[in-house]
């Protein structure tokens, strides 16, 4: 959760004097998005399936030859999803509202901004227990495929407005896809910790395979609760 | 409120009731044979006289085998050839009485021999009427003479058959020296009028030292060196016996258990259970072992042949002649067999098979069925195969046989294998009515807790998916073993749901709150690693308590006093005049700092110069006697000062009494803390302070909020402070300050708030919580009605459910490989929580502060 409660601050505090008029959040139904989001509902088992299978054998490279392949599907999958401009992110430079042009400088500029974000995930990733002197590679990388699965979608979705990111931090904001999915990756990362110290003594139980295991489990399943309950307005 | 108060003294007496008769059934008395082995008639001729039997307490393999020890003489002998050396296998507990009641009598252990190990005045574990290797001595023609010098755990199992002895009591563990030097100033004497059969010597100073400084401390290596020394003289002794009156004389050298990285043990991890085993005489040269010393040290502290312990009990009895003792499941040591031609060996092991059979026939019904198909058997199962070999033995021709030895070997050492395994006797009836009357009583408890108490949706819902988490986990052993990671886990997660509600009420205030007791957090994990799997990885109290960090370590206990003072000089002498309250507080703290002062540098520990420097030097037990006993006076006198000053000021206010109380268990607390583990309080103080303000903003924080966090930083501080659900982490080492003889109820006291420092802080932390948020949300309950309605419906709630989840794991898994190093010692552990820390501290201290609170 504290994940998504630092963006706000990183990124909307340039704007801060607009951000208290933001445009109310509307969903989007422009595109038939079940459609979509039923095929990257198998999009992401199928990768679960891969990286779970190649992991641990060695995570760091595994990890890192297979981010850009996630960046990739996750911006298709935002771009088909998103298609209508929306009032998403503000420039910080000239300090004027500006509303981006089409859904491929919005899809970009949430992955260059999750990309940035992602040295504040493996901080909290830390704060939740993560090994802090070893590992730090596989911590890392974690952190950006964890940006990737939650953040970058709902960077994409939301309006950066500290009302709407302190609502998603309160699970008030309403649901969609990529919000129950984010929600999902984070549930899916915690819960994924749990076998790590069981004395099994399989090769998977090492930092971190069982989190990010959990993280796309929990994303494919947070994405499916979404699509049923899509248009709900509040999430509690 | 009064109806909640009786109903939590209607359950805790009869929740303990329950847990006794469970108790009872599950810790019986192992059923073992009274009476002795039968006399042979024809036993293989004695190879040796005498028996040197030194127990050297804890000596782990590595400290005698590998080349990094420095018992260099003992190593000559193994390479020499006069000494036959093993790694013996010690079965958990891995404390010393069960130990030594394993190498005399050959049985294995009972588990509540763990207990009683602790319990030095219990006189029921005595084994008058069992059989030994020591009593076969008594019973020969001529009756032989002992003597015994060392650990009085051995008068207390062996009353009256010592014809000299002298005991040294083992739970002194800042004692190094003394300890052994009054074993060894017999030596001389003994040696010289050499009129015994047998010498039991226990040296104690290698475990007090593991205790106090672990394996590695820098006392060790001469301890060691020591040791070695005794060792030549008693086989400088075996020699010139030999030479000048032809007696033989055989000498062991044994570790009753090893130890764990950390200089602990109880356990059954690989350092604990490795023990270090030594047959020595000038006649072993004649069988030419051909073994070099010392080896490169092993990481699984496997060195030669590794042997059970109890294999010591027929060795010696056969060496010397003596009939197997009754409920020996040891195995004749092969290595030793060579003594004796082919048919006198084949004697031997056919009187251990026999000794072995008398057992195996007792515990299974089906042993003394007719075997039909004997070749069949050995297809089947254990008992089956054992029924098969046990009936190719008793074949009219079985000496001629291809391999009598192999095939008698392989009887026993299946046999050993199978009894070994074979849990005692439950006592299932008793087991199911505390099993019922606690599930009855839980299950009331926990209807309580989540209806009769204040309204909260949120936490109660947390609370009883938490509970039922952690009762399912109990049924795990590995979960049971790693149960820091279910506390550590749940802490982030409650800090994450408390962080959603800050985020509902748009309070940036209490998210920043949480998101620093989640740093928090962070550090606590990782300041002992605990547990089986990371147990001794690389972990903050490992670096602070290095060489190269003793400076830091020693600003941070500093700064922890230096706050303690703080808090007395502003808390509890608020009201005096600057001067006075100055000195009022500075006494106990600089006493308590002199206090853990010595007693590092009693323990060997690095001190930084400058700090060592204004410490009078003079160490010593009776300064460090004294100097804890000032400690505890001058608590004593702030605590009375601050009730009669409470009682005599004219504004009445309930908070500021219980605030003062707290900082003066502060510092009781403080001063059953080690060394390295003061700069934790900095963290709980931390959490404290962070606590009391989310606790001051009420529309994110409810009693029931205050109380779960409480639960939670209790159980996470019990696991960052080391630790953990095996007896190993039992820690000792304060349990004697301040005491001069062992008497159980100080010393269990001490024992127990030396363990419990954590929670006992975050008990009286969490109290204090309740009344500042009662202050905050100006609430019109009483601070009395909220701690007893809230806190103490749902503490109690929890350790009584916890409580049932671990006599059920017990119930259902008591044929499990790890009821005995598992969940056993999590049922005592769960004992402790419910009926000292949860029964005497959260209920009846945490009542008693405010109710006088209240009163005063």
């Amino acid at each position: 959760m504290a994940r998504i409660k630092s963006t706000p601050r990183q990124i909307a505090t340039p704007s801060a004097p607009t951000s208290a008029t933001a445009v109310p959040y509307k969903p989007n139904t422009l595109f038939p998005e079940n459609v979509i989001t039923s095929s990257a509902l198998l999009a992401f088992p199928i990768v679960t399936v891969i990286l779970s299978s190649l992991l641990p054998s060695d995570p760091v490279k595994i990890l890192g030859y297979s981010l850009p392949a996630v960046a990739l599907i996750q911006a298709v999958n935002i771009l088909f999803t998103n298609p209508a401009p929306e009032p998403v992110a503000k420039s910080s430079g000239n300090k004027k509202k500006k509303q981006a042009k089409n859904t491929v400088s919005t899809t970009i500029l949430g992955l260059v901004l999750s990309m940035l974000l992602t040295p504040f995930i493996h901080l909290i990733y830390v704060l939740f227990g993560a090994p802090v002197t070893v590992s730090i590679p596989a911590t890392f990388l974690l952190s950006a495929h964890t940006a990737l699965l939650a953040l970058f979608p709902i960077l994409c979705t939301y309006p950066l407005d500290g009302v709407t990111w302190t609502n998603l931090v309160a699970l008030k904001a309403p649901v969609t896809p990529a919000y129950t999915a984010a929600l999902g990756t984070i549930a899916g990362a915690w819960l994924g910790a749990v076998p790590i110290p069981l004395d099994w003594d399989r090769e998977w139980q090492i930092w971190p395979v069982t989190v990010v295991f959990g993280a796309y489990v929990g994303n494919a399943l947070g994405r499916l609760v979404g699509a049923v309950f899509s248009g709900k307005e509040k999430m509690l | 409120m009064i109806p909640h108060a009786l109903i939590i003294a209607f359950l805790l007496p009869l929740e303990s009731v329950g847990l006794l008769f469970f108790a009872r059934g599950f810790f019986p008395y192992k059923p073992v044979f009274h009476g002795y082995a039968p006399i042979e008639s024809d036993t293989p001729p004695a190879v040796f006289d005498k028996v040197i039997f030194m127990v050297v307490d804890a000596l782990r393999s590595d400290f005698v085998f590998s080349n990094e020890s420095s018992m260099r003489f003992t190593q000559s002998l193994i390479s020499s050839g006069n000494a036959l050396p093993f790694t013996a296998r010690a079965a958990p507990p891995t404390v010393t009485l069960p130990r030594i009641k394993g190498v005399t009598t050959g049985s294995v252990s009972n588990f509540l021999d763990a207990v009683l190990n602790i319990a030095e005045s219990d006189s029921s574990s005595s084994l008058v009427g069992q059989d030994s290797w020591l009593i076969e001595f008594k019973r020969r023609h001529v009756p032989g003479k002992l003597v015994m010098f060392g650990d009085d755990t051995w008068l207390k199992l062996f009353p009256a058959i010592f014809d000299r002895y002298d005991g040294t009591s083992s739970f002194f563990v800042s004692d190094f020296t003394e300890v052994d030097n009054n074993v060894t100033r017999h030596l001389d004497t003994e040696l010289e009028t050499s009129d015994w059969d047998v010498m039991i010597l226990h040296y104690l100073g290698v475990d007090h030292i593991g205790h106090k400084g672990g394996p590695y401390s820098p006392f060790m290596p001469d301890k060691l060196k020591e040791m070695d020394q005794i060792v030549e003289m008693l086989y400088e002794y075996a020699e010139k016996a030999q030479e000048t009156d032809g007696k033989s004389t055989l000498l062991v050298l044994c570790g009753d258990h090893g130890m764990n990285e950390i200089g602990n043990h109880g356990g059954s991890s690989a350092g604990e259970t490795a023990a270090a085993l030594l047959f020595a005489s000038p006649l072993f040269s004649k069988l030419g072992s051909g073994l070099r010393a010392p080896l490169n040290a092993t990481d699984n502290y496997e060195y030669y042949n590794v042997i059970e312990q109890v294999d010591i009990v027929p060795s010696i009895s056969g060496l010397v002649g003596n009939p197997f003792p009754m409920n020996n499941i040891g195995v004749f040591v092969p290595e030793l067999l060579r003594f004796w031609s082919r048919s006198d060996q084949i004697k031997l092991l056919r009187q251990n098979a026999e000794q072995m059979c008398r057992i195996l026939k007792e515990t299974f019904t089906s042993m003394a069925m007719p075997v039909t198909d004997a070749q069949g058997l050995l297809a089947g199962n254990d008992i089956d195969k054992i029924r098969g070999l046990w009936d190719q033995i008793g074949q009219p021709y079985f000496d001629e046989t291809d391999d009598p030895v192999e095939t008698l070997y392989a009887f026993l050492r299946l046999s050993q294998n199978v009894l070994s395994r074979t849990s005692s006797n439950y006592d299932i009836s008793s087991m199911v009515i505390g099993l019922c009357l606690v599930f009855w009583l839980s299950s009331l408890a926990f209807r309580r807790a989540l209806f009769s108490t204040s309204a909260d949706f949120v936490t109660k819902a947390v609370f009883a998916v938490g509970t039922t988490i952690y009762a399912i986990s109990i049924f795990g052993s590995s979960l049971v073993e790693e149960e820091h990671y279910f506390w550590y886990w749940s802490a982030s997660a409650w800090l994450m749901t408390q962080f959603i509600l800050s985020a509902r009420v748009k309070s940036t205030t209490a998210g920043l709150i949480l998101i620093s007791l989640l740093g928090v957090l962070s550090i606590l994990r990782h300041y002992h690693h605990t547990g089986q799997k990371y147990a001794g990885s690389y972990d903050i109290a490992q670096f602070l308590s290095s060489d190269i960090a003793a400076g830091l370590l020693w600003v941070l206990i500093l700064l922890e006093h230096l706050i303690i003072f703080k808090n007395l000089h502003f808390y509890v002498f608020a009201d005096v005049s600057p001067l006075i309250a100055f000195v009022c507080s500075f006494t106990p703290v600089i006493s308590l700092f002199s206090f853990k002062m010595s007693m590092a540098l009693e323990a060997g520990e690095k001190v930084p110069p400058v700090l060592a420097a204004i410490t009078p030097t003079s160490t010593g037990a009776d300064q460090l006697l004294n100097r804890a006993k000032t400690s505890f006076l001058s608590i004593v006198i702030c605590m009375v000062f601050h009730t009669l000053s409470t009682v005599w000021s004219t504004k009445r206010d309930q908070f500021k009494f219980i605030r003062g109380a707290f900082h003066i268990a502060v510092l009781f607390l403080v001063v059953q803390t080690s060394s390295v583990n003061i700069p934790i309080f900095l963290l709980y103080e931390a959490i404290r302070s962070l606590s009391w303000r989310l606790a001051a903003d009420y529309r994110v924080t409810t009693p029931l909020a205050v109380v779960l966090s409480t639960l939670i930083w209790q159980r996470v501080s019990f696991f960052a402070a080391g630790n953990s659900n095996s007896l190993a982490t039992v820690d000792l080492s304060n349990a004697y300050n301040g005491v001069s003889g062992y008497s159980v109820i100080p010393v269990g006291i001490l024992a127990f708030v030396s363990n419990f420092a954590g929670p006992i802080f975050f008990t009286l932390s969490g109290t204090l919580q309740l009344s500042i948020w009662k202050t905050s949300s100006k609430s019109t309950r009483s601070v009395e009605d909220i701690f007893i309605v809230d806190f103490l419906s749902l503490i109690h709630a929890f350790h009584a459910v916890s409580l049932l989840a671990v006599m059920g794991a017990c119930m259902v898994l008591r044929s499990h490989l790890f009821i005995w190093t598992v969940f056993s010692p999590k049922l005592l552990y769960t004992v402790g929580w419910f009926l000292l820390q949860q029964g005497a501290v959260d209920t009846i201290i945490g009542l008693f502060i405010v109710v006088v609170s209240d009163l005063l």
